[in-house]
């Protein structure tokens, strides 16, 4: 039995339902050998790579081969400069990233937090971000990082995490998702709370600055981590997008947009979408308002 | 509170000036309360950090709010040295948040209804 990947694979609803939909194909599927049918794959925003490679790996890691079939050349040229399709193992080379538009695709153990933070660092450079401050430069690598160490610190995952990102130059855009296969926001605010909400309440629920599912035995207050992203794409024009379990929900600027999976993602996406064509710049509040040394604690 | 004092490099306990993970910010909240609990002050030395989160510093210095009381902490902390201007606001930030996390349990359990004693999470 093949599994197929078809049609326009976006940053959207119907891109992310298309993943759903192939992991549970594949889930079906008991053959050593996997393959996916990409005959009829027209495009693939290659920063879903974080994300198919979710849906994936934990097929590869239990033996089994990914063996995509029929893509077209020019998706298979952009998942060979990604590394994407070398870490399936498939006879494949990775190809120079020419026009400097490609994040490329990595696993992540848990504890490889400066593997990541190195990773951000390199790859984020010339990417056309707008202009930031030095200050916020660091602090907005940061605050990936922490989107990062919250996929760690929540998903309870011992899969690893998935990241990946593309720069779209024509579409002026810079997408860049983080994936892992835990256990989703609903399971664990329902873990660690008693409340019982649906995927895209409990979406919402984890952006309140406010709620936090941090386990009571670390006492550690947190709930930081997407704040300064958030203020930012707010001002940039750009958009967050998160997919855990069967919730979906896409956060622009002005708009909300919240959907429901036919079945549950297996794990959870952060997408971070930068509009390029923003030619603002960018500074960070702190740095109009002095903080004194002997009034911080 | 003696006036013993014990300058606690974050460099130095990190292992380079990468302030960022939970997991390093725990150590540098054992060796803060080994010092207060040894009736030492303590001065943070953030020299030489290049990074730095909020994550790190929650579990650092956030956590050190449901341990101790707020004029234990004022006492035994002096303020930071070597601190940019914007990790000087993060910490500000991350210490405002977990005073009013443990200063308010009750408002925050309205919120988040934490299950006592599920702490499965942190486990593997």
């Amino acid at each position: 039995m093949k599994a197929e990947l078809s049609g326009l694979i976006r940053s959207t609803f119907d891109g992310f339902q298309a993943l759903v939909r192939l992991y549970y194909q594949m889930k079906a599927c008991d053959d050593p050998i996997l393959e996916i049918d990409m005959s009829r794959l027209t495009w693939f925003d290659a920063n879903m790579c974080a994300a198919l490679g979710a849906v994936l790996y934990p097929f590869q890691a239990g033996g089994r081969a990914i063996v995509p079939s029929g893509m077209n050349p020019r998706i298979e040229e952009v998942l060979q400069r990604n590394g994407f399709l070398l870490s399936l193992g498939a006879n494949s080379t990775k190809r120079a990233d020419t026009y400097r538009t490609t994040i490329e695709y990595r696993r992540f153990e848990r504890k490889e937090t400066q593997a990541f933070k190195q990773y951000v660092a390199k790859h984020f450079v010339g990417k056309r971000l707008p202009e930031m401050s030095s200050a916020l430069q660091a602090r907005f690598r940061e605050s990936i990082s922490e989107v990062f160490e919250n996929a760690v610190d929540h998903s309870s995952t011992k899969l690893g995490i998935f990241a990946c990102g593309q720069l779209f130059p024509r579409q002026k855009r810079l997408d860049f998702s983080i994936a892992d296969r835990g256990v989703g926001i609903r399971a664990n605010i329902q873990r660690h709370t008693e409340l019982n909400l649906s995927p895209e309440e409990a979406i919402a629920w984890a952006l309140d600055g406010e709620n936090t599912t941090r386990p009571r035995r670390a006492g550690k207050p947190g709930g930081l981590g997407l704040k300064l992203i958030r203020q930012f794409i707010k001002s940039n024009d750009g958009r967050l997008q998160i997919i855990s379990d069967a919730g979906y929900g896409s956060f622009g600027a002005n708009d909300v947009e919240q959907e429901t999976f036919e079945a549950p993602f297996p794990g959870t996406v952060v997408n971070i979408e930068i509009n390029t064509a923003d030619t603002s710049k960018y500074y960070l509040a702190s740095e109009a308002e002095e903080v004194d040394p002997e009034s911080i604690f | 509170m003696s006036e013993k004092l014990e300058v606690i490099s974050l460099f130095e306990i990190v292992g380079d000036g990468y302030c960022t993970a939970s997991e390093d910010g725990d150590k540098v909240y054992a060796a803060i309360t080994a010092a207060l609990r040894d009736g030492r002050r303590v001065r943070l030395s953030f020299k030489d950090v290049e990074d730095l989160t909020s994550a790190f510093l929650n579990s650092a210095v956030g956590q050190l709010y449901g341990k101790f009381s707020e004029d234990e902490i004022k006492e035994g902390l002096l303020p930071p040295d070597d601190a940019g201007k914007d990790q000087l606001f993060l910490l500000k930030r991350v210490v405002d948040r977990a005073k009013e996390f443990f200063k308010e349990p009750d408002r925050f359990k309205a919120a988040t209804k934490e299950a006592l004693g599920d702490d499965s999470e942190d486990e593997d």
